[in-house]
Parts: structure tokens; C-alpha cells; sequence
């Protein structure tokens, strides 16, 4: 082997021997008498020494050897571990990182081996048992004396950047705080010199408080490379200028410096204290504004460009030429290599193989014409491209656990130089992601740790008055759930307030007084990712938890993730994020438009709706100079595609007579003819041609949702659900803010991928909601109220019967292919991939008709416990929304609650629980193990319709609620009078015979037992006199029936804060 | 917690938030102060946080007085943190012995 593969072989075993050094390292901390632990600790180290000599890396083997020594004295237990000890090798670590980086580069820098000789000396000391700081700012031996210091260095040192600071005058008040960035990259290395300044400075009464008049020049040694400062500024939108030059780039790996920063200025001299002794000199102007010839120029950095208009879901390819664009800066390098398994190349090896047998099979048997034959290997051809395509995919898949542990070394790190004490608990439940996925979350989950550190996690000292314990925690979290990976990360630190952030969201003008009441917790929270609104919680108490957080969630949407805020004042904050597994592979449903077809992420697409022409009057309506429709009781945009693509076709075809007509319809709604005033069921009509009574004249719109923008898309029609394969784009069709990329069909056409969040900023969608927008035109009285109606998905099953459950209870829908069902004993399973779901029909529990096999062909799955289930069905019908009057005897039977009526046919309502456990009853108890019941809140819910009493209380049940029911409100206080317990909460309906939910509660109030219980009223009633009549009588909040979000945010907020004071019952939609 | 301010002779005492919102209510306390011959004493030590609207005035203050004695006294610990890691440092008086008790708002 060559010398420079056997370099780059120990270069890439290096970076795995320290990641694993580092980990056991931070683990010593807490487990010092683990003799196993200190082992492995000296067997790295011991194999980092040998192998560096073998390639004759002597300064590296021998800086090994040194800890080699003090670690044997450890495992004999001659020394014993201390915390300036484990600061002491987590910054050797970092230094042997930077030596093995910077040792493919030839020479060894000099001021490398000075750290070296600096940190050896300081190994030596402490194998001699003395406790000595590694350097003047070695690591504060209590928190006070970290708080005090400004600045210290992560460990060893050899990167120097030179960083200019100039953000722009409106900078505060867009979220950007300048001197809070200083603080941040303080705690990526030492701050050599800090230079102000301060000849900006107005006079005192000239000054504007929101303006930026400073500015800063700083020096940053930083030991552990230029990729924390990249990650640290692509949160900085472009119009804050941040100069970056690397002075001396150790560590830094060659692809990630443009070309022209090759040759970087030898080290600078030595840092000079550049405050001057009287402050007010500082108001002279910069002494560093030159460019030191040599030095290599990576600004400005532009995080705004950074996250730039990246494709949705699909990995930008970087231009083929020229220098680096400034976005690169921000962009993590890409990785060269990753270790795959023997195991999978064994499965690949085996599948190529049979795909060659089948290859041949195939040839022959065309040879032969015999059909029989063809289908056979086709359908071959068919399962081992699945399985191909399986396996490939494990080749990219890394552990989640590769980020998370990352962030063990942040977090100890950021809190002792904070002066917190902060414990870090990941459970990663073995979830793996692709490669592409891994790198492309790294920036943005480092942000949110980062974040609780900072913002989250309280002082000891006010934890312990808060009566939390000193040690605050942030848990990392990840887990499988519906196809995605859900990763949380959760403090129990001071958490958000989110009647402050409602004032500052209305004090920047992002959100309307009159509007700002009706937000529930969760949309107010989701304004922290608004651009803009970081400033506000840098300066206050709700804190810097704003700052940055767009760019997450931009960077996380450009990937096809979605991020949502969960928190309590006080409590802490969780931020739940949801990823793809990959990237390279996506599900999309296939559209057509002006005869072009287009693929739409199905990770964007809520819904499909097929609106009917002769409804288009009261489904679309023009708000504001926007077409907006109505979904689901919430107005949308709709944006039609082929005038977002500027395809759309100055004529149509008549659907009746095949003419092209030019098409004088200017917006969506528009509908009317000069007959427009005869009734539309005139079957005159039909037969003189109304378009609006073809089948063709159907509006198809797709229901898409990024972040916390919904609108729907108008296609001509849907053509089908896919796998695609994404081909990203070159260099000069990337920058198409429409389109993700593009992908290959199965007929060999070319279909473009539509990137539904930049989809979503060229219709300015984004900027705006169609519900605000209706709010403020005055329309809110305009919203329909549904009268106890509840949304179902109505399904077929076997010889006309149909079945339905409510809406709100299905994840998803899938169409299952009779490949995805595995069956193991008398036990039958959807796999898809790693995501195995276990599946039944009614017929198995009630005694409906029997679903054959071949009609088993979708999938309805919904959530049982901790699992998710798959009832199967023939068909999908439709989502319809059916009157409550719900037959609780002629068909009622275990799995099936009653029976309905959807116009003339008779639909049995699906009780799934009792069907998952007709079928599998012993997971009933699993269900008890998972939450004691003693230990789940209680919730009486009371109201006289069965059908929203079955569902109120299973939504409860599946939030984890112990549930009790009443009919009335007389059953209600009977329930109350005789309970062992009482109850935590209440829900009650308005309207109900015997006794109203308004005397209910008032009788409720009256007696002392009852007066802290909070009641939410669960109504369509609304309007200020029934508001004062529920304050009157005691209730605590309104909600409409079934939003599902609001009442259980609203269950959670009562359940922790109690009653508020008696005053105006909380509206809550 | 909103910016409190108390004028008492030559010495304004901040407590709360110095911060963008609190700008005007900041420059208000302090500009009875800005022609004041005398030694004029700005105690920091009730500030719970500060940021960059905050520290302009603050220093806005100190060189528009010019050759007038203005002392930053009394910061609390995150004051000092933001005001050194930003090489503003030297501005502020240095910590003494009861820093402490007044950075807690317990007196100066």
C-alpha cells in the first residue's frame, strides 16, 4: 500500500478511535470506578499510539504515549479521576484531532507542537497527582469562577480566525444581537483579542435605541477547526455582514477551504491586549481592517444564502466549477466515506447474483415467447429491486446515536463554562437515518442543544429556588413512528412563556392584537420560527430561544422536515422534529398539468380534494385579490400550478364537445355565464352543455402543508402514488426555487419534483395565511360552524358493506400490495421496509362479511398505545363529515360502536380498540403497564350525543386520560357525588337535555369539594353572551368539539396550572 | 421583567431587563443625569439581563458626559459576562466584595 493510502487508512481509523476516546472520556466523568470504561479509554489510546508510529506520525505516538502513562496510573488506581482531568484529555483529544488532520498536510505546524508541549507538560503534572490548570485558562474549578471569565479555549489550540462583526443597523430588530454571537463563539475557542468599535457611537441623545453602532474585530483560537464557526454562523442572515479570514488553518480539511485559502498566512503574532487602559480611547477606530497578505478570505459569510433556496428533499450538488459560492462556508463537508457492515455487502453480494440468474431467466425466456415465463422473472425482476433497493439503502444508513453523541461533549462543555450543571440522556432506540439525512440535521440540532444550554436550563442557584434540582437535563430523544423519525430534544429548564412572546409577536407587528387572543399555545410558540422574531426572545426571559430558530426550521424544511415547539412556563420546552429516512428515495403522488406531469412530495400533501364544478360557489372564494377554499373548517389559499409555472394554456377543451375554447376565466371561482341566475339543476342545462356539470370540470387541489404554512394546489388531475428515484439538478437549473429536482418515471419520461416550500414563497402563501387573512377582512363570523358534525373516512368492505372511522383517529392511508404482507403463525404484518405494522380486518372481531385476500388492498392506520395498526378495507371511499345520530343498538357488536347513515347507505362506525383487542386481547394489559392508571390523570367527560362521547373519551384514552363519561349534566354531578377521587378535570357539551352544561356547572361550583376542578366546555356555541355565561357559572375555557390540538393543549395547561382566577372564559377557536 | 428604574442623587439604580424594549424608559433615567458636573454612579447591579440596546446607551451615556466622572458599578454577573466577552470590560467598575449582594438587588 502506498504511503499516502496507508496516511489516509490511518487518518480515517484515527477519527474513529478519538470520536470513541472522547465519548468514554465524558463517561469517566460519572463513572470513574468503572475499571471496563478505563480500559477501553487506555486500549484507544494504546491503538492511536501504534498505529501513528507505524506511519510514522512520531509526534503524534508520542503526545498518545504521554497519556498512555497517566491513564495506566488511573486503571491502577494510583491516581484517582478528577474533573480538571477530564477537561485535561478531552482537550488532548481535540489535539490529536487536529494533529491527525492536519498530519496529511506535510509539515507540522509549530505552534501545534508548542500546544503539544504545553498539554504534555500538563498530562505529566497530573500523573504526578498534581492538580494544576492546563493553561492560564484551564477549565473554573467552581461556577462562579466560569461565569467570571469571558473567554477560555475548548483545548488545544492551532486555528486562528479572524472575525469582523458588522451587523447591519436594523439587526436587533430582526433577532440579531451581535455581542450575544461574540458570546456564542466564545465558547468554541479562546478569544484572543477583542477590538471594538466605537466610532459610530452617536451622542447620547442622537442615539436610537434599536440601532447597531458597534462593531468588533476578533480573534478566535479554535482548536477544534472552522466547523463549529461555520455552523455557529449560518444563522446569520446575509445582510449582518461577518468577515471570517482563517489566519492559520491547522485543522481545517482542505475541501472545505476555497482554493485560494491553500496557502494560509503562517500563525500571527502573538495576541495583544488591544483594550485600551481608558475605554474611552476605544472610540478610535479599528486597527484591523487590512487584509494580511496571504490570508485566505472565506466571507462574508452569508448564513441567509446558506440555507438558500434549497431543494425540498433533495441534497444540493455543489457547482461543478469555479470558486466556492459563499454558501459553502455553511454547508458541512461532505463525507468521503462510511463503514458499511460485512453483513449488508453479504446481502448485496447475494442479490446481485440472483439478479443476474433472473437477468438470464428473463433473456431466455423472451427467447422462448413463452409469457408465462416473462411475467414470472418480471415479477422476479420486481421483488429483488425492492430488496436491492433495501439494501443499498442500509449501505447509507447511519445510528442516529453518531449526532447525539456529539452533543454530549457540547453540553458539558457550554455548562461548565456557564457555570450550569447540566446532564445529557439520549435514547436513540437504535434509529438509523440516512447519511445525507445525518449531515443535514447535524447545524440545526446542534443549535437546539446549544439552545436549552443556553436559554433553557436555568442558573443551580434558581433551579433550587424554583425547587427543580441544581442539575438541570436535556434528553435527546429519537424513535420510529409512522414511516418518519421523530427526534425530540427536551429540557426541564425554565421553558417559554407564551403570553410574552404573544406581546412581543404583536410589539414587531408580526401578529394583529385582535388575532393574537385566539392563537392556541401551539401556534404562538410556532412564531418563534417566524423570520423577525428573534430579537425579541435574545432580550428577554423568553429568551434567546428565538434567536436562529428560523434558519432551523428552514434548513430542517429543506430536507422535508417539519418542526413543532411543546413547552410550559417554568416546566421546560421540548422541540419535536420530524425527518424523512432519506432522501434519495421518496414517496410522491404523480399530478398532471397542462399535459405535464409533475412529482409532489408525499411528505408535503395533507390531503386531496376533488371539488365538483357546481360547487365551486361556495367552496372557493376570493379573499383579499386571493382565490381561498375552505378545508376542513380553516381557510386555505389555493394557488393554481399552471400560473405558478406560467404554463397555464390561453384556451381549454370543451369537455363535451372537444373544442378548444379560449378560456375567458380569470380567477378560480369564476363560474358564471350569462345564465348564471337559472338554477343549476336545470337539466336544460345538462343537456345544452354546462361545464358545470361534467365530471371533467372537477377541481382536483392538493393540500399541502410546510411548517406552519397550508394551502392547496390546483392541478388538472391525479395520476398516482410513486416511488422516486430523485436526480438532483446541475448548476444551472438549481437555483429554481419551483422545483426540487427531477426523476424518472417508469415510461421513461422525465417528471420535475415540486419543491413545496419554494412552491409556497413564490405564491406568497407563506407570508400570509388565508385564515388571517379572512380575520382580517372581518370574515370570522363567516366560518361555518359545523353542528355536531364529525369527520369520518367512510372504506369498503366486502359485498357492499361499508365501515368508518373518524377522521381524526387515521395517521395515514396506504395501498398495500400483496408483497408487503407478511404473515408469522396465525399472525399477519404490513412490512414496509424496517417499519412493520401489525394489521387485521372488522371481520376477524365482528361479524361483518369476510374481506378476501385480493380485496385487502389499503390500509387505514391509526395509533394503539405505543403502536401503530393497520385496519384493511378494499377501498378508500371518502372523507365526509356525518350527523350525529349515531344507532347504538341494531348493530352494535364488539369492534363496531353503532351505525350511521351516509345519505341512504347504511355506515358501521369502527370501534378500533375493541378490535385490536378481539385480536390481540393480552395487549390490552400492555396498555395498563404502559401508564398505571393511578398515576393518569382522571377527565369526566360529559355530553348526551354517544357518538361524541365514544369519541371525546377515546381521544382522551389515547392522550393517556383515565376516562369517565356522563350523559347529562345531572349523571355528571352523580358521578362527581359518589367518585372515590376527584376528578382532575372536566368536559363538558353546552346543550344537553335534564341539565345543561350552564346549570351543570353552576350546581358543580357551588359545592366546596368541586370549586378547584377546571371545567372546559366542549360547544359550538359561541358569542359573547354565552362567554359571559360561561364565566357566570364557572366554566374555564370554550372549545369547539373535536379540535382535537386545542383541547388537549388546553387540558395539559389546567391540568399543570390549575384554575385560573375567575374571570372571562378562554375562547379558545 | 420589565427595565426599574430609581433615581437617588448622583446614582441611578437599573433593575430588570436593560434591553431593545426597555431603550426609552433606559435613556429617559439617564438623561436628568447627562449635564451633571458631578460624579454621576449608574448601579447595574439589579440588571438580570442585557443586550446590545442596552449597552450602547450605557456607553452613550459615558462618552457623551465626556470629561464628567460617570462609574458602571455594582454589575451583576451576567452584565459583566456580556460587557468583558465583548472587550467592553474595562467600562465597568471592578467587581468588589459586595458585588454580590447588590448584583442580587440586595442593596449597594
Amino acid at each position: 500500500m502506498a504511503d499516502k493510502e496507508l496516511l489516509a487508512l490511518f487518518v480515517q481509523d484515527s477519527t474513529e478511535l478519538l470520536r470513541n476516546l472522547e465519548q468514554d472520556i465524558l463517561r469517566l466523568e460519572d463513572s470513574s470506578d468503572d475499571t471496563d470504561l478505563l480500559g477501553d479509554i487506555f486500549r484507544y489510546t494504546h491503538t492511536l499510539k501504534g498505529n501513528a508510529g507505524i506511519v510514522g506520525q512520531g509526534l503524534i505516538s508520542d503526545f498518545a504515549h504521554e497519556m498512555e502513562d497517566l491513564l495506566d496510573k488511573l486503571r491502577k488506581r494510583e491516581i484517582s479521576v478528577s474533573t480538571q482531568m477530564v477537561s485535561t484529555l478531552l482537550s488532548s483529544v481535540d489535539l490529536l484531532e487536529s494533529m491527525v488532520r492536519a498530519c496529511t498536510g506535510g509539515a507540522f505546524p509549530e505552534q501545534q507542537a508548542e500546544a503539544c508541549d504545553r498539554l504534555s507538560q500538563a498530562i505529566q503534572r497530573l500523573a504526578q497527582g498534581e492538580e494544576q490548570p492546563i493553561s492560564a485558562e484551564a477549565p473554573a474549578s467552581s461556577p462562579e469562577k466560569a461565569r467570571e471569565r469571558p473567554a477560555e479555549p475548548r483545548g488545544g489550540e492551532g486555528n486562528i480566525l479572524q472575525i469582523s462583526i458588522a451587523f447591519g443597523a436594523g439587526a436587533l430588530q430582526s433577532g440579531f444581537d451581535p455581542t450575544v454571537l461574540i458570546e456564542e463563539l466564545s465558547y468554541l475557542g479562546r478569544l484572543e483579542s477583542v477590538e471594538v468599535d466605537l466610532s459610530r457611537l452617536p451622542p447620547f441623545k442622537e442615539l436610537e435605541p434599536g440601532q447597531v453602532y458597534l462593531s468588533w474585530s476578533l480573534r478566535l483560537n479554535c482548536p477544534s477547526g472552522a466547523q463549529p464557526v461555520r455552523d455557529l454562523l449560518s444563522f446569520i442572515p446575509p445582510e449582518h455582514a461577518v468577515d471570517v479570514k482563517v489566519l492559520s488553518a491547522l485543522t481545517e480539511e482542505p475541501s472545505t477551504v476555497p482554493s485560494h485559502a491553500s496557502s494560509p498566512e503562517p500563525a500571527v503574532s502573538p495576541p495583544a491586549q488591544v483594550l485600551p487602559t481608558n475605554p474611552i480611547q476605544a472610540v478610535a477606530g479599528p486597527s484591523v481592517r487590512g487584509e494580511p497578505p496571504g490570508s485566505s478570505e472565506l466571507g462574508p459569510v452569508a448564513a441567509g444564502a446558506a440555507p438558500g433556496p434549497a431543494p425540498t428533499g433533495i441534497p444540493s450538488s455543489p457547482p461543478a466549477d469555479g470558486p466556492a459560492p459563499a454558501s459553502a462556508w455553511s454547508s458541512p463537508p461532505a463525507l468521503e466515506s462510511i463503514r458499511v457492515p460485512v453483513s449488508v455487502l453479504d446481502r448485496l453480494m447475494e442479490l446481485a447474483g440472483e439478479m443476474v440468474l433472473t437477468r438470464n431467466q428473463l433473456i431466455q425466456s423472451v427467447a422462448t415467447g413463452d409469457e408465462a415465463l416473462v411475467e414470472r422473472a418480471c415479477q422476479r425482476v420486481d421483488a429483488l429491486t425492492g430488496d436491492l433497493q433495501d439494501a443499498v439503502m442500509a449501505t447509507r444508513m447511519q445510528p442516529i446515536r453518531v449526532v447525539f453523541d456529539k452533543f454530549r461533549r457540547t453540553v458539558r462543555d457550554l455548562a461548565t463554562r456557564q457555570g450550569k450543571q447540566i446532564r445529557l440522556l439520549a435514547d436513540d432506540r437504535g434509529v438509523e437515518l440516512d447519511t445525507t439525512v445525518i449531515e443535514a440535521i447535524s447545524a440545526p440540532m446542534a443549535h437546539l442543544v446549544r439552545n436549552a444550554v443556553d436559554h433553557g436550563i436555568e442558573f443551580p442557584e434558581k433551579r433550587l429556588e424554583a425547587g427543580k434540582p441544581a442539575v438541570g437535563t436535556i434528553w435527546l430523544r429519537a424513535r420510529h413512528e409512522a414511516g418518519q423519525v421523530i427526534v425530540e430534544v427536551k429540557d426541564d429548564g425554565t421553558g417559554l412563556d407564551a403570553d410574552k412572546i404573544r406581546a412581543h409577536a404583536v410589539g414587531l407587528g408580526l401578529l394583529k392584537p385582535s388575532r393574537s387572543a385566539s392563537l392556541s399555545s401551539a401556534e404562538i410558540h410556532s412564531l418563534l420560527f417566524k423570520p423577525g422574531f428573534s430579537t425579541a426572545s435574545q432580550v428577554t426571559d423568553l429568551s434567546g430561544r428565538g434567536v436562529g430558530l428560523d434558519v432551523v426550521h428552514t434548513n430542517l424544511a429543506a430536507i422535508g422536515a417539519s418542526i413543532r415547539i411543546d413547552s410550559s412556563p417554568g416546566a421546560g420546552c421540548v422541540f419535536q422534529v420530524t425527518l424523512p429516512l432519506t432522501l434519495a428515495i421518496m414517496s410522491a403522488i404523480l399530478v398532471q398539468v397542462e399535459g405535464e406531469r409533475f412529482a409532489i412530495p408525499q411528505a408535503n400533501i395533507k390531503e386531496l380534494i376533488r371539488v365538483r364544478a357546481q360547487d365551486l360557489g361556495t367552496q372557493v372564494i376570493r379573499v383579499g385579490g386571493v382565490d381561498v377554499t375552505w378545508v376542513r373548517g380553516e381557510l386555505v389559499s389555493l394557488v393554481r400550478l399552471s400560473d405558478l409555472l406560467g404554463i397555464r394554456s390561453p384556451t381549454f377543451v370543451h369537455p363535451r364537445s372537444g373544442e378548444r375554447l379560449p378560456n375567458k376565466r380569470r380567477n378560480i371561482a369564476d363560474r358564471r355565464g350569462p345564465d348564471a341566475t337559472a338554477p343549476r339543476t336545470d337539466p336544460d342545462r345538462r343537456r345544452m352543455g354546462d361545464r358545470r356539470h361534467s365530471r371533467a370540470s372537477a377541481l382536483n387541489m392538493v393540500v399541502l402543508a410546510t411548517g406552519d404554512c397550508t394551502f392547496a394546489l390546483l392541478v388538472d388531475s391525479l395520476l398516482d402514488s410513486v416511488e422516486i428515484v430523485v436526480k438532483p439538478f446541475g448548476r444551472h437549473l438549481r437555483d429554481c426555487q419551483v422545483y426540487a429536482g427531477a426523476t424518472v418515471l417508469g415510461d421513461g419520461h422525465v417528471a420535475l419534483i415540486l419543491d413545496v416550500m419554494g412552491m409556497s414563497r413564490m405564491a406568497f402563501v407563506a407570508e400570509k395565511t388565508a385564515t388571517a387573512a379572512a380575520h382580517e377582512l372581518g370574515m370570522k363570523s363567516e366560518v361555518p360552524q359545523e353542528e355536531d358534525k364529525l369527520p369520518v373516512v367512510l372504506m369498503a368492505g366486502a359485498k357492499g358493506e361499508v365501515f368508518c372511522l373518524p377522521l381524526h383517529q387515521v395517521r395515514r392511508v396506504l395501498k398495500v400490495d400483496g408483497s408487503d404482507i407478511r404473515t408469522v403463525g396465525r399472525r399477519r404484518v404490513l412490512q414496509r421496509g424496517r417499519e412493520v405494522i401489525p394489521m387485521f380486518t372488522v371481520d376477524q372481531v365482528a361479524d361483518t362479511v369476510p374481506l378476501p385476500p385480493e380485496q385487502q388492498r389499503f390500509a387505514l392506520v391509526f395509533r394503539f398505545g405505543e403502536r401503530d395498526m393497520a385496519l384493511l378495507c378494499s377501498q378508500v371511499m371518502d372523507i365526509v363529515e356525518l350527523e350525529d345520530d349515531l344507532d347504538r343498538f341494531t348493530y352494535r357488536q364488539p369492534g363496531i360502536s353503532g351505525s350511521l347513515y351516509y345519505g341512504e347507505t347504511q355506515v358501521l362506525v369502527v370501534d378500533p380498540k375493541e378490535l385490536v383487542l378481539g385480536v390481540f386481547p393480552h395487549w390490552g394489559d400492555d396498555l395498563e403497564d404502559a401508564g398505571d392508571s393511578r398515576d393518569r390523570p382522571s377527565v369526566l367527560v360529559v355530553d348526551d350525543s354517544a357518538f361524541f362521547l365514544d369519541h371525546i373519551a377515546a381521544m382522551m384514552e389515547e392522550a393517556g386520560y383515565q376516562v369517565s363519561r356522563a350523559a347529562d349534566g345531572s349523571q355528571a354531578l352523580g358521578l362527581l357525588d359518589s367518585a372515590a377521587s376527584p376528578f382532575d378535570l372536566i368536559l363538558t357539551d353546552i346543550e344537553m337535555p335534564v341539565m345543561d352544561g350552564f346549570d351543570f356547572v353552576t350546581r358543580l361550583r357551588r359545592d366546596p369539594r368541586f370549586q378547584d376542578i377546571p371545567v372546559i366546555a366542549i360547544t359550538t356555541l359561541t358569542g359573547r353572551e354565552n362567554l359571559l355565561r360561561a364565566r357566570d357559572a364557572g366554566i374555564d375555557a370554550f372549545s369547539v368539539k373535536l379540535d382535537r390540538e386545542h383541547v388537549l393543549e388546553r387540558c395539559r395547561y389546567y391540568l399543570e396550572h390549575g384554575r385560573e382566577t375567575p374571570t372571562e372564559p378562554r375562547e379558545l377557536q | 421583567m420589565p427595565l426599574h428604574t430609581e433615581l437617588a442623587g448622583n446614582t441611578v439604580r437599573l433593575s430588570g431587563e436593560a434591553t431593545l424594549y426597555d431603550g426609552k424608559a433606559l435613556k429617559a433615567a439617564l438623561e436628568p443625569l447627562l449635564a451633571n458636573p458631578e460624579q454621576v454612579s449608574v448601579n447595574l447591579g439589579g440588571l438580570q439581563e442585557i443586550d446590545l440596546a442596552g449597552i450602547q446607551i450605557l456607553l452613550s451615556f459615558v462618552t457623551t458626559r465626556g470629561d464628567a466622572p460617570t462609574r458602571l458599578v455594582a454589575a451583576g454577573e451576567p452584565t459583566r459576562r456580556r460587557f468583558q466577552t465583548c472587550g467592553l470590560g474595562e467600562w465597568l467598575e471592578p467587581a468588589t466584595a459586595d458585588s454580590a449582594g447588590t448584583a442580587n438587588g440586595q442593596g449597594e
